[in-house]
């Protein structure tokens, strides 16, 4: 068919490579969430693959309907050369946002649900008919560029008969969903930028995307057929320009218009000036001021370079207009700014990737830059070369297969490394901890940050404060404070020996004194001083339960615990410390005069930010 | 579509915050977190400033101590809208209001589109984004107690009775009462009477509730440049777009029909006058473009 440059191969090395890593990243995309795999978050909900993939995506790939209508309905037979050209990157343009969306939706398994469960009062649901529906329309339209060069004619020619109204039908479709696409962000009058938000966005939408559908029509021509070494028809060109700037000078009227009548000229020139409005003026310079100072001007319009320039920046144009609508010019009220990841980038990119793959492989085997000898009545078959088992074979077989296995092999673990990395960050708890055990404490032993259950979930707990409270509210001394929450198994321990702490048992301290502890017992004639004397303290439970059956009140928090099996196994750290907690602060609650709010579990268990 | 003179909502019921009593206990936070059985609070990335996420849905925003000389809680939650954005804007129609007042979510029905966030005027809907196939989650006014007869958990919670429960008619009473008795404390405006069409949680309020709540006012509608549309609801605002939709389908497909044979005949008359002098250059000139 046709022959590339060397170039070729390295641009097609480069897109397996993305696309590849895409498909990686989407796979992740279903293990990890969506929160793994991107940066939305519930202000800012819409990220790179809708509003990129999908609203962007769609207003590039304007071209198949736009072309469709000046060939089919017009009637332009001087278009014709660009015709399955443009449809193809419709389509394909197309295939790729849906792809997109795919990963986008939370729940893909019921994509089709929108079919059969109506709210016709959406502009998504709207969206969703036409664009999916205008889809298998493009589709279509393509069918006789693959069934030509398999020989069944009669098929071919019956796709010709019906294709007009498969066009009108597309074309209707065309309409109503890109202005259907502006529509979708004018149900966020407070949340969106007013330099973006209008009630006239569906024109707006409906316009800009013909006009940038033309202009990416004309630079993706001019960039495949240098690289398939076809010949520029400038003619056919600079006519698809001068329609760009038809649409693009009707934008820039109604755009005025916009802001005249709805009084927003201010966001503009002052003096409401923030940064969008510098944002503002950078997307209408590339979408429309110098795009219409080169299509307008026929020495530009009339030469290679000019095009390429003028319709790059309307390509750059657009895109920010798109992604400026639906993402930027919501950061302001959302008070947060969304900056895609890098798994998001490549996944979004990546599939674009994938439908270049899908461009050039047909756009080589394919008549594509060229229709064969027009339809109708003198169909002369000898011009097409019809479909071999040789060719078939080059397409799966070869060193192409092995070329993508060992791209394959060695960017997807690649890939997969980098995003189980990204993933696998959001996760961690956002308050580090300050050692590596489970009571952190701060230099000064004022708060002790305090884990329980070594979830690396921390609760802040002021301890001197208590100790003060105590000291000040019942007139203990230091020592005694202690006491009054401290009889608590060791951290992360079941039953801890009270030895382990009471090894000054014959010590005289503020709190104990063992020679009144002995005199207690023996005055206590029911007492069985001889076998608590044995008693193996060594033994944890023994040894707890000596020092328990008396010392109750002493630890206060405890108290509750008993009755569910005390005997069996002591409470455990997390148990003791809710017990103290909240006995006391429950207890203060009821004495009004003492009331505070801190006894309920949210008082303490905040994710301090 | 509904709206505040729908006969089926005229008993419909509601809740006033009374923003002046609210001490900031969190207590209606913990009754609905137990209610719901709500799990563990995700981790700081999936947590909004406003504290509401996938886990929680509702939480007391406090203004900034530094910035405001009074500080002020408030709870935060779905307003339950008379005439929701988010049912207007879900492709599947998985959201519908009760006649009880209640916007209600059908979690069998969302594609997960996320679409009903972004429409939101209050930004209430979450996701679940920690979750390989996620949900959007929100505040469903406690379908549970409603169906037995009773109040929400959050409401029976709240020990200073800054939040009530009961027919939005008989509330609005109430805060106008209220207004009327200390018309030096509050702000003479019922803050969900009619912003957005109206919702059924309202607020009563002493400070700006744009500042303490972050919610959309009409100083911002007019800072905006819309402020046309303060008083109506999203969905009555934009739905003349929707239905400009099959007209368009049909005015777009008869018009290119027309301009077809219009240019058909055009062309036929064209190759009619060709024919009869052969050799015209404009036939050829067509061939060599390909």
């Amino acid at each position: 068919m046709v022959t590339g440059r060397p170039v070729l191969e390295g641009i097609k090395t480069l897109l397996w490579i993305f696309f590849i890593a895409a498909l990686v990243i989407g796979l992740g995309r279903f293990f990890f969430g969506l929160g793994a795999a991107t940066n939305m978050t519930d202000q800012l909900p819409w990220g790179f693959w809708k509003v990129f993939n999908m609203v962007a995506g769609a207003a590039l790939a304007t071209s198949g309907f736009v072309v469709a209508a000046i060939i089919y309905i017009f009637q332009m037979e001087k278009y014709k050369s660009v015709a399955r050209f443009s449809i193809l990157v419709g389509f394909l343009g197309y295939g790729s946002s849906l792809v997109a969306l795919l990963f986008d939706i939370g729940l893909p398994h019921r994509g089709w649900h929108p079919f059969f469960m109506w709210n016709p009062h959406s502009f998504l649901f709207e969206v969703f008919w036409c664009v999916s529906i205008y889809w298998f329309v493009t589709a279509f339209e393509l069918l006789p560029l693959i069934t030509e060069r398999f020989p069944f004619p009669k098929f071919t020619h019956f796709i010709h008969e019906v294709m007009l109204p498969a066009v009108i039908l597309g074309i209707t479709l065309s309409t109503m969903h890109h202005s259907s696409l502006g529509s979708l962000f004018m149900v966020s009058p407070t949340r969106l930028h007013p330099l973006w938000y209008s009630l006239w966005i569906p024109p707006e939408f409906f316009i800009s995307a013909m006009g940038a559908g033309l202009s990416v029509i004309v630079l993706l021509q001019i960039i495949m057929s240098w690289l398939y070494k076809q010949e520029i028809n400038m003619k056919v060109l600079t006519g698809l320009v001068k329609g760009s700037a038809g649409f693009l000078l009707l934008y820039l009227v109604i755009k005025v218009a916009d802001f005249t009548v709805n009084d927003k000229w201010n966001f503009v020139f002052g003096p409401d000036i923030t940064w969008e409005t510098y944002l503002f003026w950078v997307e209408s310079l590339l979408q429309v001021i110098i795009p219409l100072a080169i299509f307008l001007y026929p020495k530009t319009r009339n030469s290679i370079e000019g095009l390429i320039f003028g319709t790059t920046s309307a390509f750059i144009g657009i895109v920010m207009h798109r992604l400026n609508t639906g993402i930027v010019g919501y950061f302001r009220s959302a008070e947060s700014v969304y900056v895609p990841n890098f798994s998001e980038l490549l996944l979004g990119l990546g599939l674009i990737c994938g439908a270049g793959l899908v461009f050039l492989f047909l756009l080589e085997r394919f008549y594509i830059f060229k229709e064969p000898v027009s339809h109708g009545d003198h169909h002369d078959s000898s011009d097409i070369e019809l479909w071999s088992s040789a060719e078939a074979q080059t397409v799966f077989l070869g060193s192409r297969a092995k070329k993508v296995g060992i791209i394959a092999v060695i960017v997807i673990p690649i890939t997969w490394f980098f995003f189980r990395d990204q993933a696998t960050g959001p996760f961690q708890p956002i308050v580090q901890p300050v050692e590596a055990s489970i009571i952190g404490v701060d230099p000064l032993r004022e708060v002790l940050r305090i884990d329980g259950n070594l979830a690396n979930e921390f609760v802040d707990f002021p301890h001197k404060k208590h100790q003060e409270a105590f000291i000040k509210e019942y007139g203990m001394i230091a020592e005694e404070t202690c006491v009054e929450c401290h009889h608590l198994n060791l951290p992360n321990d079941n039953a801890s020996n009270c030895r382990l702490c009471h090894s000054d048992m014959q010590l005289k301290t503020a709190i104990f004194d063992p020679d009144a502890h002995i005199q207690h017992f023996r005055a206590d004639p029911e007492f069985d001083i001889e076998a608590f004397m044995k008693t193996d303290l060594s033994d944890r439970r023994k040894g707890f339960e000596a020092c328990f059956d008396c010392h109750e009140e002493n630890m206060k928090g405890l108290a509750a615990y008993a009755v569910k099996g005390f005997d069996q196994e002591a409470p455990g750290f997390k148990d003791v410390m809710h017990g103290s907690c909240q006995t006391c602060h429950r207890q203060r609650e009821e004495d009004r005069a003492k009331a505070d709010d801190n006894s309920n579990c949210l008082f303490c268990h905040k994710i301090n930010p | 579509m509904s709206s505040v003179q729908n006969p089926e909502l005229s008993n419909s019921k509601g809740m006033l915050t009374d923003v002046t009593k609210c001490i900031g206990c969190e207590r209606c936070v913990e009754a609905c977190v137990r209610q719901n059985k709500l799990p563990r609070e995700f981790p700081a990335k999936f947590k909004s400033d406003d504290g509401l996420s996938g886990n929680r849905f509702t939480s007391i925003v406090k203004t900034d101590a530094a910035k405001a000389d009074l500080v002020r809680m408030v709870r935060r939650h779905c307003l339950h809208c008379i005439d929701p954005a988010c049912l207007a804007a879900c492709l599947v129609g998985a959201f519908k209001k009760t006649p009880d007042g209640a916007v209600e979510y059908d979690a069998d029905m969302c594609i997960g589109c996320r679409y009903c966030m972004l429409a939101c005027p209050f930004s209430i809907p979450r996701y679940e984004y920690n979750e390989p196939l996620p949900y959007i989650r929100k505040c469903k006014m406690n379908d549970e107690c409603r169906a037995k007869g009773g109040k929400p958990a959050c409401v029976s919670a709240c020990p200073t009775g800054a939040t009530i429960y009961g027919r939005r008619k008989d509330l609005l009473e109430v805060a106008r009462e209220r207004i009327k008795s200390n018309p030096d404390l509050y702000i003479d405006h019922i803050y969900g009477e009619k912003e957005f069409g109206g919702t059924s949680v309202m607020y009563l309020s002493d400070t700006p509730l744009n500042e303490t709540l972050k919610m959309p006012t009409k100083t911002e509608f007019d800072r905006l440049r819309v402020s046309s549309l303060a008083q109506k609801s999203i969905p009555s605002m934009v739905e003349p777009w929707v239905w400009v939709t099959p007209v368009q389908f049909v005015a777009v497909s008869s018009g290119l029909g027309v301009i077809w044979l219009y240019r058909r005949k055009k062309l036929l008359a064209n190759q009619n006058n060709q024919d009869s002098n052969p050799g015209n250059e404009n036939k050829g000139g067509d061939h060599g473009n390909r």
